[in-house]
């Protein structure tokens, strides 16, 4: 980011840079109605009508370097209100896209390509997977009304083929017998898949749209190796 | 009575007044202070008659009988009219200075920029050399609709038409116009960028050597950015023109703060003028685009027909000055805001020009000067003696409410209407202008047994007559002011400013003054106590 | 031209002002007004002057054009009435529809007993002006004769057996040479936005503030009637807005709310007000000094805010950018006053289709160039129907189309 005191020559700078961009932040009023709604304004000193001048003007750089397009939750209240229609979420997306893999930050793109490499972000073998889906189950059959309790994995010809986010075979597996509870109340016909069951599509978060088409791919895939019509993708 | 009309000027809105009334079959005279005129109508008729080099001192009459004089082509010239119709252009002044520049071949104004835009033979030289151009507009005096429609579209051009980088630095944008904030977003879908700026300004650098170079701190995006523009454009304040000013004089017509040839006043619009008569139109009056001004000329034109078939009242109801009080002390004649008395051998009031505001008999120092029915005496036993008030075990004030009839009256009605209680001893009388209120009409009603007077004026710039409210105010001031002086309490005059549409305010300030006077008891002046 | 008729559609400004020109001129002007009580959305706007001053906008011109219209020999006036089509010859046979009258104009005395009696709240309404007569109406929607003839109170009691309600509507033809729509526009209803208004009762429109103020001359809080001491002005709700194809700025907004904020603030001077803007527009002659004073006076910040929660004592958090800072802030307000948008009349598209006119892109019926009607059959239009403007414009624009109208009937 340019330092406070610099000044920028802002007919050197290149307007166009962005305009191909479909986001339409060229339409800018200023008018702040982004600004109010956002939870992340004043975080780095930034808010996201700032943002969108910064794309108008061509400043991509300093966008692409920025830690807020990564403080942003994409949460979308910006787009709710702006009356100039403006995408600002994708544009933060975008900007997120732009930035070298080995910067973005934390875990997120070694977590993304674990998943490219290994169907899940966090590299566990199928084995271990079935094995924690199993004993999940196990402890659910034991309670009462859930006697007979079985967790059923790559089911073909079920009702609902469902993804899992990583946390729930990790740090947080309890949080599964919730939802597998209300399928066995309501006799649902569901499955889960021992290979890429991945739910969480951290290309969505980091913009990379290609990791994004591959995970999905590998979705669609098992429901179609499986015959499963409904996809619950609970993401 | 006269039925040609006089149209003074010669952009635009003079043109559609000529075209209006030529079409309605009325006979115009069209007079211009330029070598040509611009309206092409055919003069073969007599309907028409072309003047140029036409130059107005002096205008004597009234409606239906105005003489105006001057010179045309330098030799002296009268025209009688009937009615008047002031269409003269404004002119833009360069801000120059306000961003401390000064004009170069690199620093040029607005219109310049437009004349550029307009000139395809431009196109080839100085455009072609120009990357960059900064437009500068509202950021110390504020915009308007009408500058920022052509900065606006002067950009859009650079940016479509010759691909030049354009950059728009203004406080508040401008875009309360037809079709304004479709042009803006047009200007940035072209590339404008905008940089507004709320407190601050840009700081503005000239120099002999270098370009100009602006630099200033973004508020959006909290950076510090320069621009080095190949050209920078100044926008310019519309301001009327030297001419119309002379007009107003000559003319004897109200004039606003900023010097346009009608007063800031609503009882005005859209085309009137303090002079029956004698209308306004277009860029004389008031800041306007090409909409404006056609909308101007058509209610000029109607104007002039609404008049022609009016009738002069029977002159008892105007004023009428009597001679043999008359002192030539001229009073009656600069209070006039409606320029309604002449000065022939005799001092005269000219009854088709006389709106019975009542304020020239209200200063005059010899009563020489009068309208009938608004004489003191006449008001006085409108007034009445507050005898008609039931004697209570508590005292019940007989207050006297000398009431504007446009608005004070008027709103004493919707409070009524309203369902609020007024005092019972109020009683309103109505004058056609609190201007028409004199020492003696206030001594009248104490004199009548009052124990309060309230003089409800219109608000100060809403006086049909101009300044009656502050005469009126005038008034009380004196009189509240001998009273301090003599021991009367000053607290029984009150002098308040109303609307017609104020009807809860007139009720709490009839309520608050009964209040103030049940406080002070009754007036010492009282006869039947 | 005593031979000539006019129909007027709509008692607002300019319908009324435009009224006022032809009748003076001997045409007979047949007026047809929706509500019950003409004067339009002007005529329930405040006074806002201040330090004795008129700040020229323009409302007392509102209740001038009417006092003139209800007056006027050649002005035939029809409140509750609607145009329900037309036939054209050479002249046009509109059939208008008018809702009844239930209370008497002849034999009302404006005393509001009705009022005053009526046990349900806004079965009577009541007129701003003293201008329109009865003062008062029956308001069908409320009022419980309608829903099941259990009351009849203001039958019985009204000292001049002025009401009726068993009156049934009626439909008429009215003969015209010409017509003028002056139907006017519809505010924006800012339901949609998320400010809470509808369900946080001290949340209000800029024209309900205007009608506060005309009615009580100060600002009470809806919820409770105390004085409010923390005010905000939210400017652009509905206008400069693509989401809703309002591509537009309403142009007398900005006016409207600092008038009113100067007007307070004289009243009320220990209310605080702050306004939320966008880009102020100019407005009056004297904008430059007016503007320096107001800054002085009130809280301007050029940020709108995006969000409004209710407090348990019914105020207001307003969550908004402090500009030119990046963070947010929520400030509590007493009242908030949402300066909505001038749109396009409701009944555009009734009128647009009896009449053959074609709205613009934006909805409204514009007019046409010199003396020319907006269609080629002597139908003219004037004021907000237009588009947004201010009362000065309405006025001049009725003149103008008067003017056309005047050449239309010459032909």
């Amino acid at each position: 980011m340019t330092s406070s005191s610099e000044i920028i020559d802002m007919d050197q700078l290149d307007h166009t840079r962005c305009r191909t961009w479909p986001f339409l932040q060229d339409f800018c009023v200023t008018c702040g109605l982004c600004s109010s709604a956002c939870p992340a304004s004043g975080v780095d000193e930034t808010d996201p009508r700032m943002l969108v001048r910064m794309a108008s003007l061509g400043l991509v750089e300093d966008l692409v370097d920025a830690r807020w397009p990564w403080i942003c939750t994409m949460c979308g209240k910006c787009e709710n209100v702006c009356p100039m229609q403006i995408e600002i979420p994708d544009l933060v997306r975008n900007i997120r896209s732009k930035r070298d893999r080995e910067k973005v930050p934390g875990i997120l793109h070694k977590g993304l390509v674990a998943a490219l490499e290994t169907g899940n972000n966090l590299r566990l073998p199928k084995e271990d997977f079935k094995f924690i889906i199993e004993d999940v189950a196990e402890e659910i059959a034991e309670e009462p009304g859930f006697e007979g309790f079985e967790a059923p994995i790559d089911k073909k010809g079920a009702n609902i083929l469902t993804t899992i986010h990583n946390k729930l075979v990790n740090t947080h597996t309890e949080d599964l017998k919730h939802w597998w509870k209300i399928f066995h109340a309501a006799e649902e016909d569901w499955t889960v898949t021992s290979e890429n069951w991945e739910g969480t599509s951290w290309g969505y978060f980091t913009g990379d749209d290609d990791a994004m088409k591959v995970m999905a791919g590998r979705i669609v895939e098992q429901m179609e190796r499986l015959e499963v019509k409904t996809l619950l993708w609970p993401e | 009575m006269n039925n040609t009309t006089l149209i003074l000027g010669n952009g635009s809105c003079a043109g559609i007044v000529a075209e209006n009334l030529l079409t309605a079959g009325a006979k115009i005279i069209i007079a211009t202070k330029d070598d040509i005129c611009n309206f092409g109508g055919s003069t073969d008729t007599v309907a028409l008659q072309i003047l140029t080099q036409a130059r107005f001192i002096l205008c004597k009459g009234s409606v239906g009988n105005f003489r105006i004089h001057g010179t045309q082509k330098n030799k002296p010239i009268a025209i009688d009219a009937g009615r008047i119709i002031i269409a003269e252009e404004d002119q833009r002044t360069p801000n120059f200075s306000l961003y401390g520049l000064n004009g170069s071949s690199n620093v040029i104004t607005l219109s310049q920029m437009k004349h550029l835009l307009k000139d395809s033979s431009s196109e080839k030289t100085i455009l072609s050399e120009i990357k960059k151009v900064v437009f500068l507009s509202g950021l110390v005096k504020e915009s308007t609709p009408i500058i920022a429609k052509d900065v606006m579209l002067s950009s859009l051009s650079l940016q479509k038409d010759f691909n030049i980088k354009t950059y728009i630095l203004t406080k508040n944008l401008k875009v309360a116009g037809d079709g304004l904030e479709s042009l803006y977003r047009d200007t940035k879908n072209a590339g404008t960028i905008y940089i507004k700026f709320t407190d601050a300004a840009p700081d503005i650098h000239q120099n002999e050597e270098d370009p100009v170079r602006i630099e200033f701190f973004d508020e959006i995006t909290s950076k510090n950015f320069r621009l080095t523009p190949d050209m920078t454009v100044v926008d310019e304040s519309i301001v009327p023109s030297e001419y119309a000013s002379d007009l107003a004089k000559i003319f004897d017509i109200e004039i606003d703060v900023s010097g346009f040839v009608q007063a800031d006043n609503v009882h005005r619009y859209p085309v009137l003028t303090n002079r029956k008569g004698i209308m306004v139109a277009g860029p004389s009056r008031s800041i306007q685009d090409v909409d404006d001004q056609r909308i101007d000329a058509e209610n000029a034109a109607l104007a002039v027909t609404g008049f022609s078939g009016e009738e002069i009242k029977a002159k008892a109801e105007k004023a009428q000055v009597h001679d043999g009080q008359c002192i030539r002390c001229l009073t009656c004649y600069r209070l006039c805001p409606y320029h309604a008395i002449t000065l022939n051998s005799r001092v005269a009031v000219m009854p088709e020009a006389c709106e019975r505001c009542g304020i020239c008999a209200a200063h005059c120092p010899r009563h020489a000067v009068c309208i009938a029915d608004l004489k003191p005496e006449v008001i006085s036993a409108l007034v009445g003696t507050g005898s008609n008030i039931k004697t209570q075990t508590t005292f019940v004030p007989f207050i006297v409410a000398f009431c504007c009839r446009r608005s004070a009256a008027q709103a004493r009605d919707l409070a009524i209407c309203m369902g609020h209680n007024l005092p019972l001893g109020l009683r309103v009388v109505e004058v056609p202008c609190s201007g028409a209120l004199s020492y003696d009409h206030i001594f009248g009603a104490l004199g009548n047994n009052a124990d309060g007077v309230m003089v409800l004026t219109c608000h100060k710039g809403n006086c049909h007559s101009g300044q009656g409210n502050i005469y009126a105010d005038q008034t009380v001031a004196q009189i509240r002011e001998m009273f301090s002086r003599i021991g009367f309490e000053k607290e029984r005059l009150l002098i308040q400013t109303l609307a017609s549409n104020m009807g809860a305010e007139f009720a709490r300030i009839a309520g608050r003054f009964e209040e103030t006077i049940t406080k002070l008891g009754p007036s010492r002046l009282k006869k039947n106590k | 031209m005593a031979d000539k008729n006019v129909l007027i559609i709509g008692g607002g400004v300019a319908g009324l002002s435009a009224a006022v020109e032809l009748a003076d001129l001997d045409i007979r002007v047949e007026l047809v007004e929706k509500s019950n009580f003409p004067g339009g959305h002007a005529i329930g706007y405040a006074c806002k002057a201040i330090h004795n001053t008129c700040v020229r906008c323009g409302a007392c011109m509102v209740e001038e054009k009417l006092q003139r219209a209800v007056s006027h020999p050649n002005i035939n006036i029809m409140t509750g009435t609607q145009v329900q089509d037309i036939f054209k010859n050479n002249r046009f046979s509109v059939s208008i529809r008018q809702e009844p009258l239930y209370i008497d104009p002849q034999k009302c005395t404006d005393c509001g007993l009705c009022s005053n009696r009526c046990p349900v709240d806004g079965a009577i309404l009541q007129s701003f002006s003293k201008n329109n007569h009865p003062f008062y109406a029956v308001n069908k929607e409320k009022c419980r004769y309608f829903k099941n003839r259990s009351c009849t109170i203001c039958f019985d009691d009204c000292p001049e057996a002025a009401i009726d309600l068993d009156k049934t509507a009626s439909e008429h033809v009215i003969e015209a040479d010409a017509v003028l729509i002056a139907a006017g526009f519809q505010p924006f209803n800012p339901k949609s936005k998320p400010y809470g208004y509808g369900r946080f009762k001290n949340v209000v429109t800029a024209l309900e503030l205007e009608n506060i103020l005309k009615r009580s001359g100060g600002v009470k809080k809806p919820s409770d009637n105390k004085l409010a001491q923390k005010m905000a002005f939210i400017q652009c709700v509905g206008s400069r807005d693509t989401k809703l194809n309002h591509l537009w700025c309403s142009k007398v907004c900005c006016g409207s709310a600092l008038r009113m904020a100067r007007l307070i603030r004289e009243r009320q001077p220990e209310t605080e007000v702050t306004f939320f803007y966008i880009d102020v527009q100019t407005f009056g002659k004297d904008f430059e000094q007016v503007y320096r004073e107001v800054r002085e006076d009130i809280r301007m910040i050029r940020a709108i805010p995006a969000d409004i929660y209710e407090t348990e004592d019914q105020r207001l958090k307003v969550n908004f950018v402090n500009h030119p800072l990046h963070e947010t802030r929520e400030d509590i307000f007493d009242l908030v006053v949402l300066s909505v948008g001038i749109t396009p009349g409701e009944d555009i598209g009734t009128l647009s289709r009896i009449f053959e006119v074609d709205p613009d892109e934006f909805g409204f019926l514009k007019g046409g160039g010199t003396g020319m009607p907006v269609s080629k059959n002597g139908v003219f239009t004037a004021g907000t129907v237009q588009g947004p403007m201010s009362i000065p414009d309405a006025i001049a624009a009725a003149g103008s189309a008067v003017w056309g109208i005047i050449q239309y009937l010459k032909r």
